[in-house]
């Protein structure tokens, strides 16, 4: 292999498993496993120029989110044919063949046990927001009072206080769907919080045989929902991004 | 799997660009050392997507049209202009981070 290829690393599967149905990757490129005993890297190789455009400043953005969905596409179609899967972070690129294998060597048993841990398990994306103004609503008495003033600065308190009833409803709301969400998840994972009206953003792991149950549980909390200013949004099934992890790896 | 009520059938279109890059970009295992060949500058693209994806002009050229449906984003005048301006705030840290420069007005 020449120093303008590498090879792209999307995913470790069990190495029985069958990646002959996985769409092709980044650059068009069909992946093959590399194995090691028990364990496969999905992989393919790559022209490292293809890649190193990306980071230029003039880079077309829409080249990244081709990156992205191409790789997400990959992760997603092994962790359908296998019975679990560790993805690899978008764009890790080792030299070649020979240093994946020494890879899967090496890290083979913190490798067994990444794996092991999301055998059987996809992850899903809840967000909560509330919908709308937390701002008090414009309330208005009928009489004229004879203290004006007095009367706007009662009528304006009411008005925070409600709104400070109303947060403290959404929050306990959110934390009561994320206790239910959670017991029926083998973990779960906070979720980059944007913006104030999102109550919660979390991600749980869940074991396939347990999907329906999740699933009918966030229902349950999606109509108990409704009528309350209050959304909620489900994503996924995902792989297990979010708990890709070894031992004695940054994250 | 049964039918779903509304609640959760309402925010579920299949994975929009924005969720698939908000999952892939900063999650999954790292791998360092030597067999490592660092092609992509993935902290730097990983702050450039956020941008794109703040700036809703971009993200719909790119077919992100997920705040036509974001309650948050369609929510009252007051609210967008708080949102409008913790955004204005968030993309002048971001460019400042990036060392490019923003839009002249």
């Amino acid at each position: 292999m020449t120093d303008d290829r590498g090879l792209y690393l999307y995913a470790v599967v069990p190495a029985d498993t069958h990646i002959d149905g996985v769409p092709p990757g980044v650059g068009d490129r069909q992946s093959d496993l590399i194995r090691h005993e028990d364990l496969g890297l999905v992989a393919h190789e790559v022209d490292l120029a293809d890649l190193a455009r990306l980071n230029e400043p003039s880079a077309d953005p829409g080249q990244l989110a081709e990156l992205a969905q191409r790789h997400d596409r990959v992760v997603r179609a092994a962790m359908e044919a296998a019975t679990a899967v560790l993805p690899f972070r978008l764009g890790t690129v080792l030299a070649d063949r020979q240093s994946a294998r020494q890879f899967l060597v090496e890290r083979w048993e913190d490798l067994r046990r990444g794996l092991g841990r999301l055998t059987n398990c996809e992850e899903w994306g809840v967000t909560v927001r509330a919908e709308g103004s937390s701002e008090p609503q414009q309330t208005r008495s009928g009489s004229t009072p004879d203290r004006p003033g007095t009367a706007y600065l009662t009528r304006r308190r009411q008005q925070l206080d409600d709104a400070e009833s109303r947060r403290r409803t959404r929050s306990a709301r959110a934390a009561e769907i994320d206790e239910a969400l959670h017991e029926l998840s083998v973990d779960s994972a906070h979720g980059p919080k944007r913006g104030v009206t999102v109550l919660l953003d979390e991600t749980y792991l869940v074991r396939r045989p347990e999907t329906s149950a999740f699933l009918d549980a966030v229902d349950r909390c999606g109509a108990r929902l409704s009528g309350e200013g209050i959304e909620l949004r489900l994503t996924g099934p995902w792989p297990p991004y979010s708990f890709a992890r070894l031992e004695g790896c940054p994250d | 799997m049964t039918a779903r009520p509304p609640a959760t059938m309402h925010g579920r279109p299949p994975d929009s660009l924005a969720d698939v890059l908000e999952r892939v970009l900063d999650r999954g295992v790292v791998i360092v050392g030597d067999i490592v060949i660092s092609v992509l500058d993935i902290e730097l693209l990983t702050l450039k997507v956020r941008l794109l994806i703040a700036s809703a002009d971009t993200a719909q050229k790119m077919g992100i049209d997920w705040w036509t449906r974001d309650p948050f984003l369609n929510a009252s005048a007051g609210d967008l202009e708080l949102e409008n301006q913790e955004l204005r705030g968030r993309l002048a840290e971001l460019e400042r981070r990036l060392g490019i420069e923003g839009p002249s007005r």
